[in-house]
């Protein structure tokens, strides 16, 4: 845990200054915007210096970071709503959204990529493989139209786009989610194929362990260490990549609006969410790390699983 | 009713709009009336289909002299809150309009004057006759004094505001107690939907009754499925290039009148709207819809397609083509940057326009852009080339010919394309004259400076308005502007 402060440090200098450092002068852009017209520079100066563009670099860090600590995340330019209100407003969606979306590729992953670990070069393996590979390679917004055409054109099951009610949410999450599958179950195959050649493994087959419990208890069990390092680590690429399928879907999701102020070049919502998204991104692997004892007893006896190799 | 005579039972329709825009604070939207109409306030004057303005809340509109307009307000009018429509509640609607700046109609809070409880004068801070072509645009909409047009309009339409869900729908009901023919609908819902794509597809699955601006992909799917029926209105739209005749260092090429005339005449405007758009667009030569100008649109001519005589300009303006495929003049290679912004403007005719450029030896760089740094590049003049696609909402014809060229337009990148002092006086004789004929001759005169004697500008096709909807829908009249859509003509077929 102790690594958390100074990585969430850097987080924060790297939200201020991609924004602050971007070409581009959001007085000017917001000027324009606001009237229409060429600003005079008097007009540019007065602006930054109201929303606190002006100084040094380092100092203005230092403020956002002060008034950051305290919970003000600034004001967006675009519309004029406190960041933080902004950003909570949203991201219910979005994290309903994906964590939806994480639990189902977990759930179809792992058994599919442990089935063809212990099928290896079976018609199983190859149609489990095969399956994985078209699911992580077609981009979300593909899976996202086919599954729009089939469930709510074609069969009128659900609804197109929306955000009310858990119908709504099931096309998103599969579109978000079967992208995540296919990964993580070509990276459970690839452990459990690993784990299943061990000698702990085979020693726990000698001593008479039914094949189930060998399967689960010996190899799946030591084998979900790299995914579920993974599954942090993807928990903030959903985060950040949402907003593709929440276009397509019409949610009214954090990454939306994050997209929405790329362009509008609104630097307080950009910073806002770089520093949240990093914050939530942290957390997630920090989850992730204290839940490695349970899959692993020894970690928590020895904090160190190097040259771990199975039961004695 | 439909054509058997017989009508829904429930008279409520569905639409699939656009991005929900009415949130953002920076555009000063107000809530269903722009840039969405939702058909809940009304203008003083109304855009017909043929982009003229006609009497609506205003019955007659009378020049006074002294760059002054008199409006005579209709009797009878009440607002949904119950307020009677009178000269305070225009005065207060237009003093609204220019302190949030929604439009450019050069009107200051000294230019509204009530006269009486029914009369109100309109004067601009400059000499400006087009005022009473510009007051039919949706965001000069009569509100009633004191009601917030952001959160709650309190309007006179056919309409009356209902429920307004952030990024997922607006929706309105019939208003009983309207002035005029009540609207056929009792509630229509618009949805929002941000991606063309999803927007098609939820009127396939009957989700929405009708969605607007289909993308030019998806019509023939939908004119294929069964149930669906699309509806293209006149051009509305101009996919026009912009030419910075005056462009900062490094973007100076264009400066020479032969290198625009022959960028003009490399470019085969008919294949570009038969192949590239798909035939759903016009040939025009006007830079705004033709109807604006009305018959003196004929009087313009756009120069014509003609790659020969393309490559013998570039020769005389010292581009010479030696070795290679570019042509240079001294060391300098005729190096063009066109600036774009992706869903604004298709890819494709970009890369039309690269592709024929290339075949008279000018190489064309395009740059696609996010708003933000379209925005910036537009107003520093650091292109050459600039395509965009202007709409015309209201009935002004010097319209976009003040705001993008003539040299006392305010907007920044008006200083980087000056289209010359007879320009100039044609379109100050636009905006000056009285009788609407006159200012729609004068404003295809100076079109055809600037599009052919100068070619400051290059239309290059004019653009229909696309709506699809379910068979059910009757009565939809597809409007030239978004803006101005009327949803009160509609109604639903069992």
């Amino acid at each position: 845990m102790l690594y958390l402060a100074p990585v969430w440090l850097g987080v924060s200098i790297l939200a201020f200054s991609l924004a602050a450092l971007a070409p581009g002068d959001p007085a000017e852009l917001m000027l324009l915007r606001q009237t229409g017209q060429a600003p005079t520079a008097e007009a540019v100066v007065q602006l930054r210096e109201q929303l606190g563009l002006n100084g040094p670099l380092v100092v203005r860090y230092a403020r956002w970071f002060g008034n950051t600590a305290t919970g003000d995340l600034g004001t967006s330019y675009r519309t004029g709503t406190p960041v933080l209100e902004l950003l909570a407003s949203r991201f219910p969606y979005t994290l309903q959204l994906s964590l939806s979306a994480l639990l189902l590729a977990i759930v179809i992953a792992i058994p599919l990529g442990a089935v063809a670990a212990v099928r290896r070069d079976s018609g199983t393996d190859h149609l489990a493989r095969a399956v994985a590979l078209v699911g992580a390679s077609i981009p979300s917004f593909v899976v996202g139209y086919l599954l729009i055409l089939l469930f709510a054109v074609t069969l009128r099951l659900l609804p197109v786009a929306g955000s009310d009610g858990w119908r709504s949410l099931i096309l998103p999450v599969l579109t978000l989610g079967i992208g995540e599958a296919a990964a993580l179950a070509r990276l459970t195959r690839a452990n459990m194929l690993e784990v299943l050649a061990e000698d702990y493994v085979r020693t726990a087959s000698a001593k008479g362990a039914t094949r189930f419990m060998v399967f689960v208890r010996h190899a799946l069990r030591n084998a979900l260490n790299p995914v579920l390092t993974l599954t942090g680590v993807r928990f903030g690429r959903l985060l950040g990549g949402a907003a593709i399928v929440e276009t397509v879907f019409a949610r009214p999701g954090i990454g939306k609006t994050v997209v929405d102020a790329i362009y509008d070049r609104d630097y307080p919502v950009i910073q806002g969410f770089v520093l949240f998204a990093g914050t939530v991104f942290l957390l997630a692997n920090l989850f992730v790390d204290v839940s490695y004892p349970w899959l692993d007893p020894r970690v928590r006896l020895t904090g160190d699983v190097k040259g771990y190799r199975g039961p004695a | 009713m439909d054509s058997t005579g017989i009508e829904a039972d429930v008279q409520e329709l569905r639409v699939g709009a656009l991005e929900d825009e009415f949130g953002l604070q920076l555009n000063r939207p107000r809530l269903g009336i722009y840039p969405l109409n939702t058909g809940i306030c009304e203008p003083l004057l109304k855009l017909t289909h043929e982009l003229q303005a006609e009497p609506w809340l205003a019955t007659r509109s009378e020049y006074r002299g002294n760059n002054t307009y008199r409006f005579t307000l209709r009797q009878g009018v009440v607002f949904h809150g119950g307020r009677r429509l009178d000269a305070d509640a225009v005065k207060f609607t237009l003093d609204h309009s220019i302190r949030v700046k929604t439009q450019y109609s050069f009107l200051s809070e000294q230019s509204v004057r009530v006269i009486d409880d029914s009369t109100v004068d309109v004067q601009p801070s400059i000499p400006n006759l087009r005022v009473v072509d510009q007051l039919v645009h949706p965001g000069y909409s009569a509100i009633a004094p004191g009601s917030d047009p952001v959160a709650r309009p309190d309007c006179t339409g056919p309409f009356r505001f209902v429920e307004y869900v952030p990024q997922s729908h607006i929706t309105v009901a019939r208003n009983d107690a309207y002035w005029g023919p009540k609207a056929k609908l009792q509630r229509v819902t618009f949805r929002f939907f941000q991606d063309d794509n999803t927007r098609a597809l939820a009127l396939r699955a009957g989700e929405v009754d009708a969605i607007f601006d289909v993308n030019r992909a998806t019509i023939a799917s939908l004119e294929a499925t069964p149930g669906i029926k699309v509806a293209a209105s006149p051009p509305g739209s101009t996919i026009l290039m912009y030419i910075a005749t005056r462009g900062p260092p490094s973007y100076t090429r264009m400066a020479d009148q032969r290198v625009r005339r022959a960028v003009a005449m490399a470019i085969d405007r008919k294949l570009l709207v038969e192949r590239v758009l798909g035939g759903y667009a016009a040939l025009q030569n006007t830079v705004n819809p033709p109807a604006v100008v009305g018959k003196y649109a004929a009087i313009v001519n756009a120069v014509s397609y003609d790659p020969e005589g393309a490559r013998r300009l570039l020769d005389a303006a010292g581009w010479r083509l030696s070795a290679g495929r570019v042509r240079k003049k001294g060391a300098e290679r005729l190096e063009l940057v066109m600036i774009m912004q992706p869903g604004n403007v298709d890819r494709a005719v970009g890369e039309y326009i690269q592709a024929q450029l290339a075949a008279v030896g000018a190489e064309l760089r395009i740059d696609q852009l996010d708003p933000g740094a379209f925005s910036t590049r537009v107003n520093s003049g650091t292109f050459d080339l600039d395509i965009e696609v202007p709409s015309q909402n209201d009935a002004n014809p010097a319209f976009l010919l003040a705001l993008r060229w003539y040299s006392r337009s305010t907007i920044a990148s008006a200083r980087f394309m000056p289209a010359g002092a007879r320009f100039d006086s044609l379109v100050t004789a636009a905006l000056t004259s009285e009788r609407r004929d006159d200012a729609q001759r004068h404003a295809a005169e100076a079109m055809q400076v600037l599009v052919n004697d100068e070619v400051a500008a290059i239309p290059l096709a004019g653009i229909y308005r696309i709506y699809a909807m379910s068979d059910k829908v009757m009565g939809f009249d597809p409007h030239p502007s978004r803006n101005n859509q009327w949803w009160n003509t509609v109604w639903l077929a069992r």
